[in-house]
This record gives structure tokens, C-alpha cells and sequence, in this order.
């Protein structure tokens, strides 16, 4: 018995040590980065100092002020369209599907497994090259929905697998419309589930080079100013860049677990 | 509620997502399959229907030696992912508690903040003026050339990129599973190997497989990590891809490269599936 | 022309799926004061006809009428029908005021009058206390009370309830059937009670509707319903009933695998015949008189009652209920197996 435990023992502690290598693989370089954006030494930050100077070269660029209004315009109608089309392909799925409900949860779910890059050259290849349509937002923005769309239809799947369809029907025959009842029953107890397919949209099409850079030609978006500026080199203004985002995507995460944890305590 | 009512709402769920991705999904990749039959010369296209591009593709042999390089890349980049992402998925399903959540969040996180910054991040620590060479030359040592502009470095990048997806898939088909059943098969008298290999990893094995080709398929056709880290010998299929759409503007030979890559993640995706008997992975429909 | 003034009437109404019928042709009229429990197994029908009255399904064919109106082709929130899920299904991220309030809130009630009505719920259901609680924190028995409140707060024309006990254990079931039951009494108004226990629907109801296979089998006042079971299903659902098979020849019936012949008390047609006898109306005779030998293999306690499981001479099993007394038969017993032959129900052999 004593070597089995000592076994079972040796077995934790492996697996957490892979964990433990697996967070700080990953976290490393962004704390690097986060100190290197702060530093008078980016190369070699340590003893970290706090100088802001690459933020304020940041925040008076301006080809980074309009690539940031670029990216903030496709990311919003990105994450307000896929979540759309997600919550529509969720509900069918779940309601109106019936035996070929596995059939659409693959097609829902077949952008996943066509990636980033093929997703941007094929659309292009459509609207300019087949129909000589030039790259603008809106194609942008179609194209980016399509990418997160298998992102938003499976949060929202997992969401709404748990939520019992007859709390809709509870609410309809307590003399509410079939709209009233999905305003004030529905939405709000499947809530965190589309509060988090519109974050990570939003994060995926803000973040996403390979779709935007196909569809967009010369209109400058955040990541595509960073992979310009890289061929000259890595600047303390992209490590300022970098950990602004990464920052925001923390914040955004953070709020939304918090609300996650706060409606199941209370309520549910 | 009554029946053409009911279909009515059908074909809202149902079509309307479907048109949606019929029109901006399946749509552009036929569009990829056409321009791949046509020829490119002097920045136009020429569309005349010739099989022209795949032969190029099939004979030229850094084509041949990019995609080899590619197929490789992606196969040892998502084993390795697999090996690793299951006892980390494992431990915190097992062992997370109430802290689950809050352990596979961090670990899937830095997925969102998108590849150009994190290859950034990376650089800053892989480059030559990064963290790890930086702080070996101040202690008086070599500086690791295999971490620098190489196809190590790829390697290293891609991991660091696909490990949150790959560790969440798993996280989840794990977390789906009962893990009661482990504990009723050693009951049976199985031993920690045998309750792994008949019981955790066939009823875990659709989620693998899903996490295997979500790093994968992304691989086989990255452009940006072999650019950016590749160096003189780290050309991937995608990257020359993507050289076809830019500067050589040989777009229908980028074409034909995309339906090439299109193919091969179908093909994955096939024989993947085909090693998973559905049932035997304990799926049971999606009705409740 | 039909006529409509029944209170609630449900005029042959259908249901079908396709090519599935769920409900076929079926007819209830249902007077104010009225409580009725439709009582029918898994897959029966009895669920589809319930939401066909509260309009979350409409049906194929027939019509069905509240106060004399034609309400068909009202959806549900027009119905002013109030009703109770199995899961209850209160809403989560509500209080229990929130809870109850919802239904008014719907009707477009003044505060004044949502405020009246709410404390109206909470003293005939006693949720003092509870009202600013969420459903999670409450129990089982309390949450049922709430659901009844939030069906019964808007003063409906009826009260649908849907299985409403069977998530409570037991105990607790038996309490709110009879809670339920005067909650009908005191308000005067029809509930409609769908359950797939016969215990239940016996007790809290004044008629029982029997339905199998999307057809109303028996409609009657409960006694009736269990004294005379007019087909052989109800005969077998209703109470727990043993089946034999017998043999006719007008005016005697003999159960061939038994050995034993009785004379019921009306004349039976003559061939072959299912006699079902209620368990506890065996009655269980000394060794060596007429009956069918019998030996006890086990008894189970039941609280007031006592089960006899009892094996005849060609080994098939047979079930005895008898009031609980202290000398009764023991384990290895044997006995003779008899009934009144005024109490068992013979139907013509089902094909």
C-alpha cells in the first residue's frame, strides 16, 4: 500500500510539475515584455525601473491611432455578428434540429478546423479576385465573424445545453409574450454565456492578423502595424502595445468570471 | 408552437447561420478551388482552366521539401502538445477543486491576445537580445543558437502558441467525464495503466483528437512563426503560401498551395475520425 | 353545434406528430369546482393533452372551449390559466416576491394590486419569511409552494399542474396532497392534475381520466374508477391489480394454470377471459380448503399493511396485501389463495 501511494504521490506532483513549467512557459514572455515595455534596457530589463516612455510613443503615433480605430470598428461588428449568427445556430441546434442536430454542430463548428490564414486567402480570392471586389471593412468583418462564429456557437452551445428550454414555457403560461420571456427569463440566465462569446469575438477579431491583413489591403489595424514595424526590428512601443492588450484581455476575463461566480452564488 | 409554426422558427435558427456560412465560408473555399485552375501572369490573372499549378507544385522540389517540412512540423509540434497537454488537463481536473476554472482560465487567456503580439512576446525572449541569451551572455556564457532563427525556434513558437487550445480541449472532454469511472475500474481490480488505457484515454479520445488537429491544422499552414522565427531554413508550405499572395503575386499558385493545405486538413480530420468509433467513446447523441 | 357550457371543455380533440398520434379524439368537460386528475402512464398522452389546454401546443383536430369561449387558437399568456411544472421551474435569479410578482407584473397589475395579491400568497401559503429568498435557497416543499403561489396569484380560470409531487420524497408528497387539494376547495377553481400515480390521483381528486395510448380509457368519479374499472387497462393501472387468465362457460370461469374455478356474481360471456383480482382483496385461507395452493416466500412490511409474496404449486408469483395483525402467515406458510368473486373484474380476453 505504501508503494502505491508513494506512486500515486510521484504522480501528482509530475503532472503539477508540467503545469507549474506550462504557466510560466507561458507568462514568462509576458512579463518580459511588461517589464521590457517599462524599462530604460528593453533588452535586458532587470532590475526592472519604471519609465513610461514607450507608452507615450505609443499613445502619439498616429499610424497606431487609426489602426486602433480600424480594429476597434471590425472587432465590435465582429463580435456583435458572430455572437448573432452564433446565438441563432446554438438555439437551432438545441431546439429545431432534431435528428440532424450533429450534422450542423459539425458544419457550425467547421471553421475551427480551417485555419486562420486559408480563411482570409479563400474569402479574398472571392471577393477580389472572382468578382474584383476590393478588400474593405466590411469584408473584413464578414470574414473575422466567419473565424469566430465556431467560437461564439460553442460557448453558447456549452451555455445553453444546461438551460431548461421550459422556464420559457414557465414564463409564457405566467401570461408573458414568447419575446417578454425571452427578454426577462432567457437572456438573463444564459447571459454570461453570451457576455463571453461577444469578449472572446471581440479579443479573437481585435487580435487577428492573417483575416484582416487579406481583406483589408492598405487600412491599418493594430496587429498589422505590428507585423509592419516588426521587419524593423521589435521596438519598446510594440512591448507597450503588447502588454496594453494583454492587460485588457485580463480586465475583460477577470469581469467576466466575476459575474459568472456572482450569478451562481445568488441566483441559480 | 403548432407545426408551421414551428418550421417557420426552424428555418430561422437553422438557415439563417447556415446561408451565413454557406455564403462566407464554403463559398470563398470553391472560389480557392476555382482561381487554383487558372493561371496568374504579370500580376493578372488568366482564366483559362489548367491543371498548371499543381503540377508546378508536385515537381518543384522546394515545394515539395516545404511541404514535407510542414507535415513534419505540424505532426511533432501537435504530438507534443498531446503528451503535454494531458497531465497538466488531468491534474486540474482532477486536483483543481473548486479552483478549476480559475486554473484552466489562465491557461487559456493568453490564447486571446492574438499571434502577432505573442510571437512578439516570444522573440523577447528567444531572440538574440532576448531574455534567454541575454542573461547567459551576462553569466559568461554561449548563447543558445538553436533558440535563434531556426526551425527549433518554429517549433518552440508553435507550441507556445496552440498549447492553451490544446490543453482546453482536453480540460473539457475531461472534465465531461465521469471520473467515478476510473475509480469503479480499479475497483475491478485494474491497475493505474489499465484504468489510464481502457477507460480515461478511449472515453477522452474524440477530445484528443479534437485537440490534436486544432493545433494541427493551423500548423500546416502557419506563415507567421516560420517568418518571424524560421530563418534561412525554416520556409513552411504556409509561409510560401502566403509569399504567392504577396510579393510574387502568383496567386492562382498560392491557390492551388491553399487547396493543397485545405485538403490535408480534411484528410486529418478523415483519418482522425475514422479511428474513433463514437460509440466506443462513450458519445450518446446530443439529445438529452 | 356543440354545446359549450361546460366550464372547461375539451371537445374530441387530436394530436398528431406526423404520422404519431399522441392524442386521439379525446372529450372532458370539466365543471368550476371541479378537481380531476388525469392519470396515465409514461408516453400516454396525458402531458400532451395538458399542454394543449394551457396552449403550449395547439392541437390537430377539435376545439377547446374555457367559460363557454373558444380558445383554440389563443396562445397561452391570453388563456389566464396558471400553472405548476414538475421542476417547478421558478425562476433563479428571482426573488420569491420576484417570482410571484411575474405573473402580475405580465397583466399589467398596479403596485397597489400586486401588493395585495402577494400578501394574499404569502399567508395562504405560508411563505412568510421566505419572500426574499431566491428558489435556491429554498426547500423542496417550500419551492412547491411557491410554484403553486406563482400559478394561483393572478386568480386563474384554472390551475394546470404537471406532476407537480413527483420530485418531493414521499412524506412530504403525501403532505402536500392534502395541502393541494384543499387549496382547490378554498379557491373554486377546476385544477387539472396529470400524474402517472394512481395513489396520487385517487386521493386529491374528485374524477379521474384514465388515458393510454392518446385515447381516454375510463372518466369517472374516483370510487368509481377503482371499484368498477370499465376495460381492462384501467382494471390493471388503477390499484395493483393480479392478472389470470380464465375460461369461461357462462356461468362459472376456471383458471386453467391454477386448477381453480369460482362463480362470479353476474354471468359472463362464455370463452376465454382475463380476471383481475386487486392484491388486497385475496384472501388468504387455511391449507387444504378451496383455493389455489399457495406457499409464502417472503413478507414485506409495509407500515399498516403487509405484502405476501406468494408462490403457487407451477411456480408463478403472486402478490397479497392484508391489513397487518399479529399472527399473521410466516415465511415457508402454505395456504389457500381465494377472492370474492364480487370484487374481481372479468373482461373478455384481450387479443
Amino acid at each position: 500500500m505504501d508503494s502505491m501511494s508513494l506512486k500515486d504521490f510521484a504522480a501528482k506532483w509530475t503532472m503539477g510539475l508540467i503545469l507549474i513549467t506550462a504557466y510560466v512557459f507561458l507568462y514568462m514572455p509576458i512579463v518580459h515584455i511588461l517589464f521590457a515595455s517599462l524599462s530604460n534596457h528593453p533588452n535586458f530589463p532587470y532590475p526592472p525601473n519604471f519609465n513610461p516612455k514607450s507608452y507615450v510613443n505609443l499613445a502619439t503615433n498616429s499610424i497606431y491611432q487609426s489602426a486602433f480605430v480600424n480594429s476597434l470598428i471590425i472587432a465590435s461588428c465582429t463580435a456583435v455578428l458572430s455572437t448573432v449568427m452564433g446565438f441563432l445556430a446554438t438555439i437551432g441546434v438545441l431546439r429545431f434540429a432534431g435528428k440532424r442536430a450533429l450534422f450542423y454542430a459539425v458544419f457550425f463548428a467547421g471553421p475551427l478546423f480551417v485555419s486562420e490564414i486559408l480563411l482570409g486567402i479563400s474569402s479574398m480570392s472571392l471577393y477580389y479576385l472572382v468578382f474584383g471586389l476590393q478588400g474593405n471593412m466590411v469584408t473584413a468583418i464578414i470574414a473575422n465573424s466567419v473565424h469566430c462564429f465556431s467560437f461564439c456557437f460553442l460557448i453558447m452551445a456549452a451555455m445553453l445545453y444546461k438551460y431548461d428550454w421550459r422556464m420559457n414555457e414557465a414564463a409564457i403560461v405566467c401570461g408573458a409574450t414568447p419575446f417578454r420571456a425571452f427578454l426577462e427569463v432567457m437572456l438573463p440566465l444564459t447571459w454570461s454565456g453570451i457576455m463571453g462569446s461577444l469578449i472572446v469575438a471581440f479579443v479573437l477579431a481585435l487580435n487577428g492578423l492573417d483575416i484582416s491583413f487579406y481583406l483589408l489591403g492598405a487600412t491599418p489595424t493594430m496587429p498589422s502595424v505590428a507585423w509592419g514595424a516588426l521587419r524593423y526590428g521589435v521596438k519598446p512601443e510594440l512591448y507597450a502595445l503588447s502588454t496594453i492588450i494583454n492587460a485588457a484581455v485580463f480586465l475583460a476575463i477577470i469581469v467576466l468570471f466575476l459575474k459568472a461566480r456572482n450569478t451562481k452564488t445568488a441566483p441559480v | 408552437m403548432s407545426e408551421p409554426n414551428a418550421a417557420a422558427r426552424k428555418r430561422v435558427f437553422l438557415y439563417i447561420p447556415t446561408t451565413f456560412l454557406v455564403l462566407f465560408f464554403v463559398l470563398p473555399l470553391v472560389a480557392l478551388v476555382v482561381l487554383s485552375f487558372w493561371q496568374t501572369a504579370n500580376y493578372k490573372i488568366v482564366r483559362d482552366w489548367t491543371t498548371l499549378n499543381y503540377v508546378t507544385l508536385a515537381t518543384e522540389s522546394a515545394y515539395i521539401i516545404f511541404f514535407l517540412r510542414s507535415l513534419l512540423m505540424a505532426i511533432l509540434v501537435s504530438v507534443f502538445l498531446v503528451v503535454v497537454a494531458w497531465p497538466i488537463a488531468f491534474f486540474i481536473v482532477r486536483f483543481g477543486g473548486r479552483y478549476k476554472l480559475i486554473f484552466s482560465l489562465l491557461l487559456a487567456v493568453p490564447f486571446l491576445s492574438g499571434e502577432v503580439l505573442r510571437l512578439i512576446a516570444l522573440q523577447g525572449m528567444l531572440g538574440p537580445t532576448g531574455l534567454i541569451n541575454g542573461a547567459l551572455m551576462r553569466l559568461g556564457a554561449a548563447p543558445l543558437r538553436f533558440i535563434m532563427y531556426s526551425n527549433s525556434a518554429t517549433f518552440i513558437a508553435f507550441v507556445y502558441l496552440y498549447l492553451p487550445m490544446t490543453v482546453t480541449t482536453i480540460y473539457l472532454s475531461l472534465l465531461n467525464f465521469d471520473l467515478r469511472l476510473a475509480s469503479a475500474a480499479s475497483a475491478c481490480g485494474a491497475g493505474r495503466l489499465r484504468v489510464f488505457s481502457e477507460v480515461i484515454w478511449p472515453l477522452n479520445l474524440s477530445g484528443t483528437m479534437i485537440g490534436f488537429l486544432l493545433s494541427f491544422i493551423p500548423t500546416l499552414s502557419a506563415s507567421l512563426a516560420p517568418r518571424f522565427l524560421g530563418g534561412p531554413n525554416g520556409t513552411l508550405y504556409g509561409m510560401s503560401m502566403a509569399q504567392q499572395f504577396g510579393e510574387s503575386g502568383t496567386w492562382a499558385l498560392g491557390a492551388a498551395m491553399g487547396v493543397v493545405l485545405v485538403l490535408f486538413s480534411i484528410a486529418a480530420l478523415v483519418i482522425l475520425s475514422l479511428g474513433v468509433n463514437l460509440r466506443r467513446t462513450g458519445f450518446t447523441g446530443m439529445e438529452r | 353545434m356543440t354545446d359549450t357550457s361546460a366550464y372547461i371543455k375539451i371537445d374530441n380533440v387530436s394530436r398528431h406528430y406526423g404520422p404519431v398520434k399522441a392524442l386521439h379524439n379525446l372529450s372532458i368537460d370539466i365543471a368550476k369546482h371541479e378537481f380531476i386528475a388525469i392519470l396515465g402512464p409514461s408516453g400516454s398522452g396525458k402531458s400532451t393533452l395538458l399542454r394543449l389546454i394551457a396552449g403550449l401546443d395547439r392541437p390537430s383536430e377539435g376545439r377547446i372551449f374555457f367559460k363557454g369561449q373558444d380558445v383554440t387558437a389563443l396562445p397561452p399568456h391570453k388563456r389566464g390559466i396558471g400553472m405548476v411544472f414538475q421542476e417547478f421551474l421558478l425562476f433563479p435569479h428571482r426573488t420569491v416576491r420576484e417570482n410571484l410578482a411575474f405573473p402580475l407584473r405580465m397583466t399589467q397589475e398596479t403596485p397597489a394590486k400586486i401588493k395585495d395579491r402577494l400578501d394574499w400568497a404569502e399567508g395562504i401559503l405560508s411563505l412568510n419569511g421566505l419572500m426574499d429568498r431566491y428558489p435556491n435557497q429554498l426547500s423542496g416543499g417550500q419551492q412547491q409552494r411557491v410554484a403553486l403561489g406563482r400559478g394561483l396569484v393572478t386568480n386563474p380560470t384554472l390551475l394546470l399542474l404537471d406532476e407537480p409531487l413527483a420530485n418531493l420524497d414521499r412524506e412530504l408528497r403525501q403532505e402536500m396532497e392534502v395541502e393541494i387539494r384543499r387549496y382547490q376547495k378554498q379557491l373554486g377553481i377546476p385544477f387539472i392534475y396529470v400524474t402517472h400515480n394512481q395513489e396520487e390521483a385517487l386521493s386529491m381528486s374528485d374524477r379521474v381520466a384514465v388515458i393510454n395510448k392518446g385515447k381516454l380509457e375510463a372518466l369517472g368519479e374516483r370510487q368509481e374508477i377503482y371499484d368498477h374499472p370499465n376495460t381492462p387497462f384501467v382494471a390493471r393501472f388503477v390499484g395493483r391489480a393480479t392478472r389470470f387468465d380464465g375460461v369461461s362457460d357462462g356461468t362459472t370461469v376456471n383458471i386453467p394454470e391454477h386448477g381453480y374455478t369460482f362463480s362470479p356474481s353476474a354471468p359472463v360471456a362464455a370463452g376465454r377471459v382475463s380476471v383481475f383480482v386487486k392484491n388486497e382483496r385475496f384472501a388468504l385461507g387455511a391449507s387444504g380448503t378451496p383455493g389455489i395452493a399457495c406457499k409464502v416466500i417472503d413478507v414485506v412490511l409495509r407500515g399498516p399493511f403487509v405484502e405476501f409474496i406468494l408462490e403457487a404449486a407451477n411456480k408463478a408469483r403472486i402478490i397479497a396485501v392484508q391489513p397487518k395483525r399479529p399472527d399473521m402467515h410466516a415465511i415457508g406458510a402454505e395456504i389457500a389463495l381465494t377472492w370474492d368473486a364480487n370484487l374481481a373484474h372479468i373482461f373478455p380476453a384481450e387479443a
